[in-house]
C-alpha cells in the first residue's frame, strides 16, 4: 500500500515536471537555438525521473526547517540537470545564458509540480473531511 | 454490508468485569469502526492535575503532548499530565482512534474537526474546541491510513 502511495507520487512528479519543461522548451526552442530532437526529449524525461529520484529520496531527511528542504530540493535540481543532463547525457551546455534558462525552467517545473501536489492534498484532506463527517453521525 | 447479531447477557451471576467477545469471519470497515470504539472506552489513562490524580476515559482526550519529556493529554477545556511517555502511548493506541501526528503529539481522530493543507505537505488538523496542530509530513501516510487514504 505505502508503495503504491510512493509510486504515485513518483510518477505524479515526473508527469509534471516533464510537462512544464517540454512546454517551457517548445516555447524557448527557437531562442535556445536547441531542435526538440528525441534524443533530447528522451533525456529531458531522465532528467526530470532523475529530479523526481533524488527529491524523493532526499525526502526521508527529516529536516528542522522548511528552508533547508527548499535548499536541499534545490541542489537535487541541480544535481539532475547539470551533472546528470550536462555532465553525462550532454544535453545541457554549460554558457551562462543557458545554465540561468536551465535553472528558471526548473524552478518553474518546481513551483509546477508543489501546484500539483497541493492540489493532490486538497482532494484528500476533502476526502478525510468527509470521512470524519461520516464518522462523527455513526 | 454482512448483517450482525447482537447479545447482551446481564446477570448478577457475573461480577463487575464485563467481557467482550466478537465471533466474526473478515472483519468489514463497520466491524473495525465497532472494534476501535471498545478499545476505545475499554482503556484509560491516568492524569494528575494539581495532584490530583484522575482516571481520564479516551474518550475525553482530544489530543497527547510531549513537551520537556513530560506528557500531557489535552481534554474539552482541561489539561492532565501522564506518567507515560508518548511512546508508550502511540504502541497502546495503536488500534484504537488515536495516531501521531508529529514528533510531539498524538492525536484523538474522533476529535476532529476537520483538516486542510499547508504548502510544504503538512496539513493544519482543527479540534472540536477549535484548537490547531500541525501534522507533519513524515506522520501523513499513517494518519491518511486510519482513513483508509
Amino acid at each position: 500500500m505505502q508503495w503504491k502511495k510512493w509510486f504515485s507520487q513518483f510518477f505524479t512528479i515526473i508527469c509534471t515536471s516533464f510537462t512544464v519543461i517540454m512546454l517551457l522548451y517548445a516555447g524557448l526552442a527557437e531562442w535556445m537555438d536547441a531542435a526538440l530532437t528525441v534524443t533530447r526529449v528522451f533525456g529531458l524525461f531522465g532528467i526530470c525521473a532523475m529530479v523526481a529520484l533524488l527529491i524523493f529520496l532526499t525526502d526521508f531527511i527529516p529536516f528542522k526547517t522548511r528552508q533547508t528542504r527548499l535548499a536541499v530540493n534545490f541542489l537535487d535540481v541541480c544535481i539532475a540537470v547539470f551533472g546528470f543532463g550536462g555532465d553525462i547525457l550532454k544535453i545541457v551546455p554549460f554558457s551562462r545564458p543557458i545554465v540561468l534558462t536551465v535553472l528558471g525552467m526548473s524552478c518553474a517545473a518546481y513551483v509546477g509540480v508543489i501546484a500539483i501536489m497541493f492540489v493532490n492534498e486538497q482532494i484528500a484532506a476533502n476526502d478525510i473531511n468527509r470521512k470524519l463527517s461520516e464518522m462523527k453521525k455513526r | 454490508m454482512k448483517a450482525m447479531k447482537l447479545f447482551i447477557e446481564q446477570s448478577d451471576d457475573y461480577d463487575n468485569d464485563a467481557e467482550i467477545t466478537i465471533r466474526c469471519g473478515m472483519t468489514d470497515e463497520r466491524l473495525e469502526s465497532i472494534i476501535a470504539h471498545i478499545r476505545l472506552q475499554m482503556f484509560s489513562v491516568s492524569g494528575t492535575k494539581d495532584g490530583e490524580v484522575r482516571v481520564l476515559p479516551l474518550g475525553d482526550i482530544l489530543y497527547f503532548e510531549s513537551i520537556d519529556e513530560r506528557t500531557f493529554a489535552y481534554l474539552q477545556s482541561d489539561v492532565y499530565e501522564c506518567a507515560m511517555k508518548l511512546y508508550e502511548l502511540e504502541a497502546q493506541l495503536e488500534k484504537a482512534n488515536f495516531v501521531r501526528i508529529s514528533k510531539s503529539c498524538i492525536v484523538n481522530i474522533l476529535k476532529l474537526d476537520s483538516v486542510r493543507p499547508l504548502p510544504g505537505s503538512r496539513y493544519e488538523a482543527t479540534l472540536e474546541n477549535g484548537e490547531k496542530l500541525i501534522i507533519n509530513r513524515h506522520y501523513l501516510p499513517a494518519f491518511k491510513s486510519k482513513f483508509g487514504i
